[in-house]
């Protein structure tokens, strides 16, 4: 055994923690070598030393001044614990806010229910018509008529069966996402005339026939915007379409109003 | 003995901070001179004890008995007493250290006053030496042979491997050893009564 492994071992062979072969080979080494013999004393010394530093007294008053310490930190948990633990946790108070804005925008949706029921099927034709006719029309419609005609158009326009739909030409979409109604344009009074509009005999249908949808769709799907598209081929009713729409994160960011899809 | 503890941890666990206090008279003498040891100074020292006894404390709920009590109120301190000193990184001056020794010989009252002044300036030496020593050096020093833990239960409070245990702390004597190499034949000098072995300083068995 050499000395440098004799030495690494010095600590467990002080400790009489080395089995007993390895031990015996440490022994021998020692016997032979002065130099590993001189680290071991040394070694022994040094640890000896510590004992000097006998256990210290700590300070009177400890416990008193702790337990101060833990009812000071406790009184003001137990003074939490007074407001409902659930309040505070995240999930419980995220589908709270959740129900909250939910019951706001059903209560806000309401009123409107009526002319979502009756617009599509009297609105539709009319609109489609004009497109498919002149689509100029469509664009100048905002500058007479600034909100409800283009809400109109747009709610009808996705609500319409396909074969007008796909007449839209792209500026029809534009119109549909304005920024914002402007009050001051009396919106309002324009709206009624929109809604007596009289139905087109051929389409002005509540519940559109799906199968004509898939084959609209299927035929003519380069000129669908995708939204249209998408109602086509599920054929939901327009009361569904519009809480869909208004759900619809895209018009959150564009902050459409209630009034522009319904 | 160990029934005792068990029946006290369980009350205090339950909210008996009588039970408590009673813990903290057993052990906090052995975390003040851990601490004392680790830090060098009485007042840091007993700031180190109410932390680890108030971090115990909150903690409490979370001691499931598989190791000793003491052990895990070890490891607390032996943690608070590391993060101690690496927030701080104090450099104890050679006055602060005589100041300790002193207070230390105050309390010593056996022997003459030339024994007691040879006793001293050991003391000093030897804490100096520890605090030259790398602080989780230091801590295996101070586990082993001031607290006087088994190797089983050094590795229980730091949370290491026997096998590791023995490189490390080997190394740690050798640190120790070159450390107070130079004061070690000035002490023999003076005669100070230097025993040898560790000796056992807390009531953990």
């Amino acid at each position: 055994m050499t000395c440098r492994r004799v030495r690494k071992r010095i600590s467990l062979y002080i400790d009489g923690r080395l089995p007993e072969d390895v031990r015996a080979g440490v022994q021998c080494h020692l016997d032979s070598c002065a130099d590993c013999r001189a680290y071991l004393i040394g070694m022994e010394r040094a640890l000896g030393t510590l004992a000097v530093l006998h256990p210290q007294t700590p300070p009177a008053g400890g416990w008193e001044r702790l337990r101060q310490r833990i009812e000071e930190q406790e009184a003001p948990s137990r003074a939490r614990q007074t407001v409902p633990a659930w309040w505070w946790r995240p999930v419980p108070a995220a589908a709270a806010a959740g129900v909250l804005i939910a019951a706001i925008v059903l209560l806000w949706q309401g009123p409107s229910d009526e002319n979502v029921a009756v617009v599509p099927p009297a609105k539709a034709p009319a609109v489609t018509v004009e497109n498919t006719t002149s689509p100029p029309d469509a664009v100048r419609e905002p500058e007479t008529l600034p909100a409800a005609p283009a809400a109109s158009a747009a709610a009808a326009a996705r609500t319409a069966p396909p074969v007008s739909i796909t007449a839209q030409p792209r500026p029809q979409r534009v119109a549909s996402v304005r920024p914002r109604p402007r009050p001051s344009v009396a919106p309002a009074p324009a709206a009624p005339p929109a809604l007596e509009t009289p139905p087109a005999p051929e389409t002005a249908r509540l519940e559109p026939d799906p199968e004509e949808y898939m084959a609209s769709a299927s035929g003519l799907d380069e000129t669908l915007d995708e939204p249209a598209a998408e109602l086509a081929l599920t054929g939901l009713t327009p009361l569904v379409a519009a809480a869909e729409q208004y759900m619809d994160p895209v018009a959150w960011v564009y902050d459409i109003s209630a009034e522009d899809w319904l | 003995m160990e029934q005792d503890e068990k029946r006290l941890v369980e009350k205090a666990q339950a909210g008996d901070l009588d039970a408590f206090g009673e813990l903290y008279e057993r052990f906090s003498p052995g975390v003040f001179n851990l601490a004392l040891r680790m830090v060098g100074s009485r007042e840091d020292a007993e700031d180190i004890r109410q932390e680890v006894f108030l971090r115990a404390h909150r903690a409490l709920k979370d001691f499931k008995g598989e190791a000793r009590f003491s052990t895990w109120l070890y490891r607390i301190a032996a943690n608070v007493a590391l993060d101690e000193i690496r927030r701080r990184k104090p450099t104890v001056s050679a006055d602060a250290l005589r100041e300790e020794s002193r207070w230390e010989a105050a309390a010593d009252d056996q022997g003459d006053p030339q024994e007691q002044l040879d006793r001293s300036l050991a003391r000093e030496a030897v804490q100096a030496a520890l605090m030259a020593m790398p602080p989780h050096y230091r801590i295996l020093v101070v586990l082993k042979h001031i607290e006087g833990l088994s190797y089983e239960e050094i590795a229980a409070v730091l949370g290491c491997t026997l096998t590791s245990l023995n490189v490390r702390l080997h190394r740690a004597r050798e640190s120790f050893r070159k450390a107070i190499g130079p004061h070690l034949q000035g002490l023999e000098e003076s005669g100070s009564d230097l025993p040898t072995g560790p000796k056992k300083n807390l009531a953990l068995y």
